[in-house]
């Protein structure tokens, strides 16, 4: 069986071009003094997939430039991303990507 | 003091001393006392989602009951393995020590934000107080449970 790579047309409009357009949010998360370092980095692997190396390095950009995205999505994934980093205690807000 | 977490193939095994079970055990009640109105740990346990008013509030209107929940269960696992580790050494489900791990962080920050402890100078002030030493004994704790699940197979 024959599978196409190639995004059928209609009207001039692929379907590549529609989901280029949903608008990205990014999850930020910020510094605090209590959540441990160590915590922070099991957060980012275990909510996102991070391996060690790149949730050390944003939990490391998180503690010295004071913030740092984390995720970017659309906006009603990056808000299930923001609940569930709020129910583990962390600082997380929501912008514009 | 007397504290052991450790990961045991997919499970974590977890043993305590009468004292730090004393302390731990206050962690849900400390928990239970906290108000939606007024009181800094509520506002630190649902910090502002989005800079915009409105859309802050929607957020706040649809996730909040959810974390409230999850938390609330959190908090219950948590008493419920104390109750088990006041038997003896008790061996916990991935699940359960997350459980674990997150109601003894909400503890922390809980006495940090009542105790105005939001920037790291006064946190790093506070070590000396009582506040400061509970918190810091929490963070061993806590500590150990990150250890003992960052160490979990993924069985």
């Amino acid at each position: 069986m024959h599978v196409s790579t190639t995004p059928e047309r209609t009207h001039g409009t692929s379907t590549l071009d529609e989901t280029a357009v949903i608008p990205m949010w990014n999850v930020v998360v910020w510094n605090d003094p209590v959540n441990l370092m160590s915590y922070v980095v099991w957060v980012f692997r275990s909510l996102f997939g991070h391996d060690e190396t790149k949730a050390t390095k944003l939990m490391l950009d998180v503690h010295h430039r004071g913030r740092a995205i984390v995720n970017s999505a659309p906006r009603e994934r990056a808000e299930m991303d923001v609940s569930r980093l709020h129910h583990h205690g962390l600082w997380a807000t929501l912008e514009r990507g | 003091m007397s504290l052991d977490i450790a990961a045991a193939g997919s499970r974590v095994e977890a043993e305590l001393g009468p004292q730090e079970l004393v302390l731990l055990r206050a962690v849900p009640g400390l928990l239970a006392t906290i108000e939606q109105r007024d009181d800094p740990a509520y506002d630190r346990l649902h910090p502002v989602a989005y800079a915009d008013d409105e859309a802050d509030q929607e957020f706040r209107r649809l996730a909040a009951p959810e974390i409230e929940r999850a938390r609330l269960a959190d908090n219950q696992v948590f008493a419920d393995v104390l109750d088990r580790l006041a038997e003896g050494p008790a061996v916990l489900t991935r699940a359960e020590a997350e459980s674990c791990m997150r109601t003894v962080g909400a503890g922390r920050l809980t006495i940090a934000a009542r105790h105005g402890m939001f920037d790291q100078d006064v946190f790093d002030a506070a070590q000396e107080s009582p506040e400061g030493a509970i918190v810091a004994f929490l963070g061993w704790v806590q500590d150990e449970f990150v250890a003992a699940l960052s160490e979990l197979d993924e069985s």
